[in-house]
């Protein structure tokens, strides 16, 4: 079976990966369509303002895309149905919501690869540090350490 | 004991004020060429992008203003120019003599309709705006705020133009004319447009 250093090593890694996961869900799920509607709002820009998204801007738009959340939301839609058809009428540009996919993705999976490289250089480190011998001096260093301490005296 | 060190002499490389001379001209180049993109760029007219180009139209189809009722589907077969406009948009009340005309040329013979929606307006505004500009095609008012989002308007006036097969072929940003939807449709049937 493991060993208690390998068992150790193994909670660590539990641990963090755990602490990592329930970072992503610590605000959980909105609960009412009023939470839905909001949150909706905030992931997407108002089409014809500068930086607002649509929860922020009063422009006409925005509050018809608001008006058409909560319509899509009281028909019992997903936030993923909801987020496609906005994304397939107005085009990517007005998703706030950072992507899984692509080049932006990395963001989502490098820290994941970096930690797990990290840990993999730490476990090679330690493994490089229990098996390495102790290395005795021979006696031409003992003779040249002699002799070096010879001429400096 | 202190010990005292030679001043050092610091060796300024020759090129330094030519490359302090090139970065700036560079940076001065790409200044001069953002302006004059930005001053050139078009202006929110004439033919947009829209992800529902080659796409089926999406559904439109509820009441009008004169209380017929319309449906796009029942329009296959024909060009439909569906026009998100308002009563209180300046180019909207510009585009509309342009509206009309085009209507009149096209919708006798079948080969075209026109369908208004009106965006974000109240029914009784829509009903003097017809009445004071005329045109005599489907208007529709109420419970319209589902077709503009899923058309993705923006600002009106926006219009589309449905092919006979059902597909959204362009979308119109801004003010159109019967020339800019005729140009149109000839280029998309593979005739030359006048221009």
């Amino acid at each position: 079976m493991f060993s208690r250093k390998v068992f150790l090593w193994l909670c660590l890694l539990a641990a963090a990966s755990s602490a990592l996961v329930l970072s992503t869900q610590v605000d959980g799920p909105p609960r009412t369509n009023e939470d839905r509607v909001r949150a909706l709002s905030e992931d997407f820009a108002c089409p014809t303002c500068d930086g607002q998204s649509v929860a922020e801007s009063n422009a006409v738009v925005a509050e018809e895309i608001r008006r058409d959340i909560r319509r899509r939301v009281d028909d019992g839609q997903s936030d993923l149905q909801i987020s496609d058809a906005l994304v397939s009428a107005y085009g990517e540009s007005v998703d706030l919501r950072p992507q899984s996919g692509g080049i932006v993705g990395l963001i989502w999976i490098l820290p994941v690869v970096v930690m797990v490289f990290g840990f993999a250089a730490l476990a090679a480190v330690f493994q490089r540090w229990k098996t390495t011998e102790a290395k005795l001096a021979t006696d031409a260093d003992v003779a040249l350490v002699e002799q070096l301490r010879g001429r400096k005296a | 004991m202190t010990e005292t060190h030679e001043p050092i002499e610091i060796e300024i490389p020759a090129g330094g004020n030519r490359l302090g001379l090139i970065l700036a001209s560079g940076m001065g180049i790409v200044l001069v060429a953002l302006i004059a993109v930005l001053a050139t760029s078009e202006t929110n007219q004439g033919l947009g992008p829209s992800p529902l180009i080659t796409q089926a139209a999406p559904l439109i189809a509820g009441p009008t203003v004169d209380g017929e009722g319309f449906d796009l589907d029942d329009h296959r077969g024909r060009w439909v120019v569906v026009n998100f406009f308002s009563t209180t948009c300046i180019p909207c009340i510009e585009e509309h003599p342009e509206l009309i005309a085009f209507e009149e040329a096209n919708s006798p013979s079948g080969e075209a309709a026109v369908v208004s929606i009106a965006f974000s307006d109240r029914p009784s505004n829509v009903e003097d705006f017809f009445e004071r500009n005329g045109g005599d095609w489907s208007v529709m008012v109420e419970d319209v705020g589902q077709y503009a989002i899923t058309y993705g308007v923006a600002a009106v006036p926006e219009t589309f133009l449905v092919a006979p097969n059902g597909i959204i072929t362009s979308k119109f940003l801004g003010g159109i004319t019967q020339a800019d939807i005729e140009n149109e449709i000839t280029r998309l049937e593979g005739g030359v447009a006048t221009g």
